[in-house]
């Protein structure tokens, strides 16, 4: 998807600049729409990894074997306007954030934009030209933000894309992380802690997380569903550790590995652990 | 302007009243003009284990509220020159206390006081919160078992973001381990945590560990701070941990299990 996002003013600068970017972004898939279907199944779902999607923005897409979907020339499709405006409240509450809907039937697209929620465009894995801070290019390359086809027409291939890799802040913790306190590193970013986290203690990263000291609390990495996320600790001993929503308890670990340098990651669903820095 | 110390835990029953006692006597006694406030409303036990428990007529609550002056209500330690306790009431409300009013009182003592030391009551509430509110430094006293590091390590976290100085991006609060009541027999059996242990986990610098000893409860049944008791090693130990904090540099003692040769036992003295 793509987002414009103002930069930070300085005096020397304009006050704003407009850039195109590219985020993955979880989609909720439905294959139903009532709350009552989706909602408890969703929750069991996330209280078994309680920081897996936490706080995370969601994209709403109707399941394409939905008869509806693809079939709009029917007639406006059932997806209630009190199903999606029912369905928001919930998902909100299990501290999921919908910021829009990917196209699908009109009726589906009018109830989202009468909520609110954007309508986005299929299959927009690339970046669309946005305006930019330079003159020229706006002009050539227009400001349609609503039609893939029309920027793709836009395009030449001599001319590149003014796309801008998600940029990945790694954020970097110097100080003991105690027993309740909860450290997210989000944005896709990775965490790196030159401390101990403590028992009690809660780290979470999009990205990889790195502890330079003893891993005793809880760390979840690819916190947003990324299973090729790792982690990385200097002594491991956690309480929990998660991968892309899967998630493993202190007792189940190896006890080998077990405050050793160790790198875990996920392979075939299933949590790989390596001792390092032997 | 006074520094501000508090004594807290998150734990209840680790020793802060005990300590809180002793430091602020220590602190006097080195020359420093200090008061000892009592945050623990409705379980006020201060007054007490320093003896004044029959001289308090205003507390802290009567002061924030206007009822009485600060004057009124500071309680001069009959043993130690320089030594003020302000008490906590017993029977009044918790919400009394302000942060402003505290602010205000803090304020008032620093025109007068080097220390001010605060007896924070146990769990990370609000009075536990406005106890180290004002804090410049920290004692985070600690027993060597881990459901009381785990109870240090979150207050730590609290003092790190919740205390004034965090709030307001000032210089962190200092913080100071005391680990108390520590029985180098039972640590030798693997009942209790080593010094090293707490250390790691808790990861501030070592003020001082004051031994299990008996001493404590025999004081505070007298209503003297421990660390009056001459012979004591627990007092020795209250003594060191102030020494260091004033900044002298003291040998850690108490930490192995003592010997117990034949005329020791015979000539037990105090513990
Ligand atoms: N070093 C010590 N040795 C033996 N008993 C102690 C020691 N320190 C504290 N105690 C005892 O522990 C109990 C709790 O102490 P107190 O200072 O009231 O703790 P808190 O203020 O943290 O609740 C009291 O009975 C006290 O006598
Ligand atoms: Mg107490």
């Amino acid at each position: 998807m793509h987002v414009v996002r103002a930069s930070e003013p300085s005096p020397s600068q304009p006050a704003f600049r407009l850039r195109g970017t590219s985020l993955s972004l979880v989609v909720l898939e439905l294959h139903e729409t009532a709350p009552e279907a989706v909602l408890p199944s969703l929750e069991r779902l996330l209280s078994k990894a309680p920081a897996f999607l936490w706080q995370a923005p969601i994209i709403l897409d109707l399941a394409s074997n939905t008869p509806e979907v693809g079939a709009p020339e029917v007639g406006a499709p059932e997806v209630g306007q009190t199903d999606l405006a029912r369905l928001l409240p919930g998902l909100r509450r299990l501290k999921l954030h919908p910021i829009g809907v990917l196209s699908g039937p009109e009726g589906w697209q009018t109830q989202a934009a009468a909520l609110g929620l954007p309508v986005m465009p299929r299959g927009t894995q690339r970046s669309l030209p946005l305006p930019s801070e330079r003159p020229q290019q706006n002009q050539r390359k227009g400001l349609d933000l609503q039609s893939q086809e029309r920027a793709a027409a836009n395009r030449t291939s001599a001319e590149p894309l003014e796309t801008e890799e998600l940029s990945k802040p790694t954020l970097m913790i110097a100080r003991p992380v105690r027993a309740g306190q909860q450290i997210y590193a989000d944005g896709g970013g990775d965490l790196i802690v030159t401390a101990s986290v403590n028992p009690g203690a809660e780290i979470i990263a999009d990205g990889h997380i790195h502890v330079y000291g003893a891993l005793k609390g809880r760390a979840i990495a690819g916190a947003r569903g990324n299973r090729e996320a790792r982690i990385f600790a200097l002594r491991l001993d956690p309480e929990l550790l998660a991968i892309g929503g899967y998630y493993t308890m202190h007792g189940d670990i190896e006890t080998a590995v077990i405050g050793k340098g160790v790198e875990v990651s996920m392979e075939d669903r299933s949590f790989k652990f390596r001792l390092i820095g032997q | 302007m006074a520094t501000v110390i508090v004594v807290t835990s998150g734990k209840g029953g680790v020793g802060k009243t005990t300590t809180s006692a002793s430091f602020a006597a220590g602190l006097a006694l080195s020359g420093a003009k200090t008061a000892v406030i009592d945050f623990d409303v409705g379980l006020r036990n201060l007054d007490l284990i320093m003896g004044c428990e029959r001289r308090v007529v205003f507390d802290l609550i009567n002061v924030i509220q206007g009822e009485a002056k600060l004057r009124q209500a500071l309680i001069r330690d009959k043993r130690v020159e320089n030594l003020y306790t302000l008490a906590a009431s017993q029977t009044r409300d918790k919400d009394a206390l302000t942060r402003e009013g505290i602010g205000a009182v803090l304020e008032e003592l620093a025109e007068e006081f080097e220390y001010v030391v605060c007896d924070s009551p146990a769990g990370i509430e609000k009075g536990a919160l406005l106890a180290l509110y004002y804090a410049d430094h920290a004692v985070v006293v600690t027993n060597p078992e881990i459901s009381s590091v785990r109870d240090s390590d979150r207050i730590l976290g609290v003092l790190a973001s919740r205390s004034r100085r965090a709030e307001q991006g000032d210089t962190p609060v200092k913080e100071h381990l005391l680990l108390t009541r520590y029985d180098p027999a039972r640590v030798s059996t693997g009942e209790m945590l080593k010094v090293g242990d707490v250390e790691e986990i808790l990861a501030i610098p070592l003020l001082g560990v004051i031994p299990e000893s008996e001493v404590v409860l025999r004081c505070s049944n007298l209503g003297q701070p421990v660390i009056l008791e001459e012979k004591s090693n627990a007092a020795q130990a209250y003594r060191d941990a102030v020494a260091r904090f004033l900044g002298q540099e003291v040998e850690m003692k108490f930490l192995e299990q003592e010997r117990k040769g034949l005329l020791r036992r015979w000539f037990r003295g105090a513990a």
